[in-house]
């Protein structure tokens, strides 16, 4: 995607200046929704997302790489984490200069990561600016600017981009903004570090960096000069729309802006829905999709055997401890999963006569009759289901 | 269950006895009355007969030594070992005591009393109710386990007349059953039921309950389910906190808008107020210039009539000098003239003079010149009354022109007058504004004075109510802080430390689960109250048994007398909790006593409500703060009211008297910027003022010029009229009569002249030539001369006056002239035009407004403005406070905690669905088999009825059993025979393949107490046979006084001791004979 808020292209001899904008990196960040080998997967990724945007700030020639807040999950995160930040940043292109901004989630504070005495600090290159001042200022070319302002707390009503320094009348530099907030549209944002519509307009600058929003977009759109979310590299739960993007952002020496989406991101995270057992053995038997977070909702009635099939087809696609699953990571819903044609007969066809007896009796509790009213008919489907099982496992 | 040990004393007819059993086959043999049945009395008693029965009077020692007293050690289940010992007596002196071990070696009480007996039925189940209470055994309990296993020698053949629907418990019954139908199962439906046991027990324990082991699958999922709702109890204090800073701002915010808006609509107002009130002043301001550009206009017209006036003045004398410059030129050529024909006159008379006959000539000539000197009389006068005549008419003439002119004067001093008088008002008008001005600016400083005193006093009442607020906060403050220690909360660190006890404890209570249950079977009415798991006491009156069930911890107080607290859990477990117990004493329970609740939630929810108390505690306490700031410096305004309430005095004093109430009604128009206002229209009206006394000394000095002008013009005329008056007397003529007259008589005069002038030339001619002539032409000459010469003086006389005349009025006009060039009257007009147009555009007041309405508009302005500054400020803190609480992030979490949690418990409802499947699966299994297996008879009978026939080489048919195991009879060819029908040996061999066949299924041991006494060798020696079969799976005590039927002879104890271990330990042979020492 690309979006101009001016006319034409520039050319690269026009450009002067190349920025990767990225923010709410939220490492550290645990998904607590997910079962522990997951969440693993998840967190890591969000640190091998840096990689790639370090990786495209070097295929682009970026100037500068500007981290707008919510670089951590928290303000006081686990040492692997900041360690394997630093590493990260310390591999990096010592000729470009990357900034990182204090967010609502890990705010500048006394005991922070970013606080000066942390040894995340002493850990960082001398290109990687810590944005610690409220009066944030770095000549990032000659003719470009940056000036930022840290979140302090985990929430607050100042509008820092209206906090940083307005335009001087002579002054023709390429001005850009880097703060961490909520636009005007967002709900709560008057207590969420809010930013004013205009304010780029208001305190003249050429492009606002912000971060907080995990997808991508420029608020409001197609707005001169932009203000851009770039959103989370990796997304962070379902429904977060254009999330795992950078914006490359291109200046040119008129201070015409450009910016594009770029995808940085390793997991997609989807929602899915079957409502037939020949939906789930399509998804199934299809394309293998290692690499997307998928919650699926199985919406269906099922008879045992029928059932019995499906759960074996969920346990492909999740994957078992010894073998990987079709889909990266799989969130069942099985909610809507129903166990319905309870007839024992076929499914227990040729089984001695107690056994037979006892599936009967679990459908009639399964049914809500037979004087076992206070046994959950779940209990009871669920008992038909591991008896079922059971049989074919012991016979085969 | 199997017998371990059993010792006996002064138990019937044993005093002493003492032996271990062995696992298989037991032969005790020995003679009779040795004490074999009282040996099997011992055990039976051991296990069923209450130490206090009344029953025991039976078990008293035959020869009265002591108390009969019994210890058996028996195992039910591996590492299952107890030790019942008991001294029986029907009343005092009893005691009973159950121990457990589960080596053999070391024991631990397990229950005293009557909990003994309770416990043992319960290890046994063997259909025997528990002691006391409704349907609870007297003496020896009677049922059908008992019979089977322990019966004694004379009930052997009350088994088959008996069935186990009789016994008092079903737990016989159902211990029964589980062995038949385990026996009878199929081998895929035991494979299903041991694969859903293995599911089921994974999660649940032995008794049903859901395991909390760490292995369980339920303890996982139920750690992560307490984790995070302890995290999201955490997060919901943040969050509520949060909430509350971000409702507190929305409300402030909300506040702050409305005041906002109060305060635009106030400044609304006020300005409108003061609009209005502008606009009325600009009105009578506009009034007011539009009058003085009126004056200032009208004077310059006057001044410009003036001018034209005198001109028209001077151009009139300027054509009166022209023409008098003309009579003068004309009377000096006709006096020139004159000179010169006189001249020529007396040239001709000196010619003459040389001439003949002058006397006739001098006559004639003296005739004619007489008749031509009345001739020229006459001429002359007619020509004096002609010219008297015109004289009279210039006079004329003049005066009715200085009549004109003093009658313009006239007007001119009218207007002028009129002008002065108007200048006079507007000077006056001016000075009366400007003492007006001067008058309202006094009212102003009496109404500043007032306004300081309002304020004041304001201030003072303001600062009194401040201070009685404040006051309020105060006692407000107070009340809550007494509130807050009424509550006798922990802080928040105490309470966290509570918290962390609490959890920590519960942690390790968690620990110590497992599940208790104490069952108390009070032998007689008691006091109990229990606590299990240190939850609320429950207290128990009476003898009725109590269960009790518990996770870890179960308290017993019995009366007064003794508190049992029961603890489940490891050594290290228990010290751990027991500190925490320790510590929660020490700090928890009496912090939750001081503050009178009896849960840390409910502390915490108490510590929340004193947080609030505190923080409204607080603000009250700023607030009084505040007030009492306010009302400090009201109170620093109290000294200031008696001066300004001086200065109001003072300034009302010097106020014009009589005039406040109208001064204050002008003040009220100036509005709020009255000031400016005053000192603007005092600059006005100076202007003004000033504008008028130039225009009255303008007015002024032209009326005075006008006046001298007027006298001027008065004093000619007057002389003139003079002049007139006095040539005009004597005569009634009018003066043009005259004239016609003097004309008439001069032309007359003139024509006679002529002719006596002819006369005489002729004569002079005639008579004595020209001397006549010539010296009437010099006479003629010198009178023309002299006449001419009058003429001419009077002529220049009368050019002279009007010369002068002319000079002073170009002198005048000049003057007046150079003053109308200063004169701008196209200004005048213009500024007379704006000044209308100005006020036809001034805006008229939207309404009618007093200086009241501005005062009130004002106050409710700064009100409002105080209001907003107040809210800001508090505003402004709750910004503050909002930077310290979780905001968005905390919101996030609690979001990503409830997705956790939700998909937690969906897991945990996926497993409790799964294991709770398993559970049922297991339990319908059982209940299907128990359905199908529960008919006893058929499973029971035909292993009877096998062996039986074995027995009896088929003789006899199957033994036909109920579902109760209630013997009905034994087909014999083919007929059914009731029992009693069969020989004794033959019943009791029945009865004990029956027993035998019971006691199998059960794995347990059995006592057989001298049986088979009335069989044949062959029947004791199958017998023998099958006992030493079934002795590799259940243990047989076998009493006998006849050991041949059962060993053989080197089986027998041998002279190294009374017991000998054989084959393996699975027959064990003891010599009673040498163990029981007897009471004989």
């Amino acid at each position: 995607m690309s979006r101009s808020p001016s006319t034409g292209s520039p050319s690269d001899d026009e450009v002067a200046v190349k920025l990767v904008h990225t923010a709410d990196w939220h490492l550290g960040k645990r998904f607590l929704a997910f079962e522990e080998s997951d969440n693993v997967k998840l967190s890591r990724a969000r640190l091998a997302a840096v990689d790639r945007i370090l990786g495209l700030a070097d295929q682009h020639a970026a100037d500068a790489v500007l981290c707008a807040g919510d670089l951590f999950d928290g303000p006081t995160p686990e040492k692997e984490w900041w360690t394997g930040l630093a590493q990260k940043l310390n591999s990096a292109s010592p000729s470009r200069p990357i900034f990182l901004l204090p967010g609502n989630h890990d705010p500048l504070t006394a005991r922070s990561v970013y606080s000066a005495d942390h040894p995340f600090r002493a850990a960082l290159p001398q290109w990687v600016h810590v944005v610690d001042q409220d009066d944030f200022e770095y000549e990032i070319t000659p003719d470009a600017v940056l000036y930022a302002r840290p979140c302090r707390s985990l929430a607050g009503q100042d509008d820092l981009a209206l906090a940083l320094p307005a335009r001087d009348a002579e002054d023709e530099r390429i001005r850009v903004g880097m703060v961490h907030g909520s636009t005007f549209d967002i709900e709560g944002a008057d207590t969420h570090f809010p930013i004013s519509i205009d304010a780029a307009k208001q305190r003249g600058l050429d492009y606002l960096a912000i971060g907080d929003h995990h997808g991508f977009r420029d608020v409001p759109t197609g707005a001169v000069p932009p203000t851009v979310y770039p959103g989370t590299p990796e997304a962070t739960k379902f429904g977060e729309r254009d999330a795992g993007h950078v914006a490359l952002v291109l200046i040119t020496r008129r201070r015409r802006v450009t910016f594009h989406k770029e995808r940085v991101s390793h997991w997609q995270w989807t929602e899915r829905e079957c409502t037939s057992l020949n939906d789930l053995r399509g998804l199934a038997h299809g394309t293998a999709m290692r690499d997307q977070v998928m919650r699926l909702r199985v919406r269906m009635g099922l008879g045992i055997e029928e059932l019995a099939e499906a759960e074996d087809l969920l346990a492909a696609l999740k994957g078992t401890a010894a073998s990987h699953g079709r889909i990266g990571i799989l969130d069942v819903d099985r909610s809507e999963l129903r166990l319905d044609n309870l007839d024992p007969a076929k499914a227990l066809e040729g089984a001695p006569d107690v056994l037979q007896k006892t599936a009967a009796r679990l459908v009639e509790i399964a049914e809500g009759m037979g004087g076992a009213e206070s046994i959950d008919p779940e209990v009871a489907k669920h008992a038909l289901l591991h008896l079922h099982r059971a049989l074919q496992e012991l016979q085969t | 269950m199997r017998l371990l040990t059993v010792r006996a004393t002064s138990f019937q007819g044993i005093d002493k006895a003492e032996l271990q059993f062995g696992p298989g086959l037991n032969v005790l043999y020995g003679p009779n009355a040795l004490g074999k049945s009282s040996l099997a009395h011992a055990i039976r008693s051991a296990l069923l007969l209450p130490a206090k029965s009344r029953a025991t009077e039976a078990l008293q020692s035959w020869h009265g030594a002591g108390l009969p007293s019994v210890e058996l050690t028996f195992q039910t289940g591996p590492g299952q070992i107890w030790r019942v010992s008991k001294t029986f007596a029907p009343g005092s002196g009893s005691s009973a005591q159950l121990e457990h071990s589960t080596d053999g070696l070391s024991f631990s009480r397990d229950s005293r009393g009557r909990q003994v007996d309770e416990r043992i039925r319960e290890l046994l189940r063997w259909g025997v109710k528990g002691p006391g209470g409704r349907g609870g055994a007297k003496g020896y309990p009677d049922a059908f386990l008992t019979h089977a296993l322990l019966a004694q020698q004379e009930d052997v053949a009350q088994i088959l007349a008996r069935g186990i629907a009789d016994d008092s418990d079903e737990s016989g019954k159902k211990h029964l059953s589980e062995a038949l139908t385990a026996l009878a199962q199929d081998p895929l439906f035991k494979a299903v039921l041991d694969r859903a046991t293995e599911q089921q027990s994974e999660a649940f324990t032995a008794t049903g309950r859901r395991s909390r082991s760490r292995t369980s699958p339920f303890h996982e999922i139920h750690e992560r389910i307490t984790e995070l709702q302890t995290q999201r109890r955490a997060l919901d204090v943040e969050l509520g906190d949060s909430e509350l800073a971000e409702q507190r701002i929305q409300q402030l915010n909300s506040e702050k808008d409305e005041l906002q808006s109060a305060l635009s609509e106030g400044q609304e107002r006020l300005t409108s107020v003061q609009r209005d009130l502008e606009a009325s002043a600009a009105l009578i301001t506009l009034e007011q210039a539009v009058a003085t550009a009126k004056v200032v206009l009208t004077d310059i017209d006057e001044q410009l009539q003036t001018v034209s006036l005198e001109d028209k003045n001077h151009t009139q004398l300027a054509g009166a000098v022209q023409e008098s410059k003309g009579t003068c030129e004309a009377t000096k050529a006709s006096e020139t003239a004159a000179r010169a024909k006189l001249k020529s006159a007396k040239a001709a008379l000196d010619l003459a003079l040389n001439q003949e006959g002058a006397e006739t000539r001098a006559r004639k000539q003296e005739e004619l010149k007489n008749q031509l000197l009345m001739a020229r009389q006459r001429h002359r006068e007619a020509e004096a009354a002609m010219k008297s005549a015109e004289a009279v008419g210039e006079l004329h003439t003049r005066v009715a022109t200085g009549e004109s002119e003093l009658t313009h004067l006239q007007e001119l001093i009218e207007e002028q007058q009129e002008a002065l008088k108007a200048a006079e008002r507007n000077a006056m008008a001016a000075a009366e504004s400007l003492q007006l001005a001067e008058s309202i600016a006094l009212y102003g400083r009496l109404y500043r004075a007032r306004m300081d005193l309002s304020v004041a006093e304001a201030g003072a009442t303001a600062a009194a109510s401040d201070q009685e607020q404040a006051t309020r906060e105060r006692r407000q403050a107070d009340e809550i802080e007494k509130q807050l220690v009424d509550l006798n909360v922990p802080d928040s660190e105490a309470l966290s430390q509570i918290r962390q006890i609490r959890q920590d404890l519960d942690v390790a209570e968690a620990a110590l689960g497992g599940g208790l249950s104490v069952e108390v079977r009070p032998r007689s009415p008691l006091e109990l109250r229990v606590a299990p798991d240190d939850k609320e006491r429950q207290e128990f009156s009476g003898s009725e048994p109590i269960d009790v069930e518990a996770e870890r911890s179960v308290s017993i107080s019995v009366d007064d007398l003794v508190d049992i607290r029961i603890t489940a859990g490891e050594q290290s477990a228990r010290t751990s909790a027991e500190a925490l117990r320790e510590q929660w004493s020490v700090v928890g329970e009496p912090a939750l006593k001081r503050s009178g609740v009896e849960s840390v939630r409910r502390l915490g929810e108490l510590r929340q409500q004193a947080d609030e108390l505190e923080r409204s505690a607080s603000d009250h306490r700023a607030k009084a703060q505040a007030l009492e700031a306010s009302a400090d410096q009201g109170q620093e305004s109290q000294s200031g009211i008696e001066e300004a309430r001086a200065r109001v005095e003072q300034r009302k004093a010097a106020l014009p008297e009589g005039l406040e109430e109208t001064l204050g009604e002008s003040f009220a128009q100036l509005g709020e910027d009255w000031e400016a206002q005053l000192d603007s229209l005092k600059k006005d009206q100076a202007k003004a003022d000033s504008e008028a006394r130039q225009a009255r000394e303008s007015a002024t000095t032209q009326l005075a010029r006008l006046k001298t002008q007027s006298e001027e013009r008065r004093l000619q005329l007057d002389k003139l009229r003079k002049e007139l008056a006095g040539v005009e007397s004597g005569t009634s003529k009018p003066w043009k009569e005259r004239l016609e007259a003097a004309e008439a008589d001069g032309t007359k005069a003139t024509v006679e002249i002529e002719q006596l002038e002819q006369q005489e030339s002729t004569l002079s001619g005639e008579i004595e030539g020209q001397e006549r002539e010539a010296r009437i032409a010099l006479q003629g000459a010198e009178q023309h001369l002299e006449k001419e010469s009058a003429a001419l003086e009077a002529a220049n006389e009368h050019h002279n006056a009007l010369r002068e005349d002319v000079a002073g009025a170009a002198s005048r006009l000049k003057t007046l002239k150079e003053q109308a060039e200063r004169l701008d009257r196209a200004a005048a007009v213009k500024a007379v035009e704006e000044a209308k147009q100005a006020l036809a555009q001034a805006p008229a007041p939207a309404a009618v407004v007093t200086q009241q309405d501005l005062e009130a508009a004002t106050h409710k302005r700064d009100d409002t403005k105080r209001m907003l500054e107040a809210k800001k400020r508090e505003l402004d803190q709750a910004r503050g406070a909002l930077s310290q609480v979780g905001g968005e992030v905390v919101r996030e979490r609690k979001r990503e905690l409830d997705d956790a949690l939700t998909a937690a418990k969906d897991r945990g409802r996926e497993i409790e669905l799964e294991y709770e499947g398993w559970k049922l699966l297991v339990a319908t299994l059982r209940e299907t088999e128990n359905l199908e297996g529960a008919h006893l008879g058929n499973s029971l009978g035909p292993a009877v009825t096998d062996r039986f026939n074995t027995l009896t080489g088929g003789r006899y048919g199957a033994l036909e059993l109920d579902a109760h195991l209630k013997t009905d009879g034994v087909h014999v060819a083919g007929e059914a025979r009731d029992f009693e029908a069969l020989s004794a040996g033959t019943r009791d061999q029945l009865a004990t393949l029956f027993r035998l066949t019971i006691a199998e299924h059960l794995g347990s041991a059995i006592v057989l107490d001298d049986h088979l006494t009335q069989s044949d060798e062959d029947k004791v020696g199958w017998f023998r046979d099958l006992l030493r079969e079934m002795s590799e799976r259940i243990q047989v005590v076998v009493l006998t006084c006849r050991p041949k039927d059962y060993l053989a002879d080197a089986e027998f104890a041998g002279p190294d001791g009374p017991v000998n271990d054989r084959a393996g330990g699975l027959l064990k042979v003891v010599d009673l004979g040498r163990v029981v020492v007897g009471s004989g």
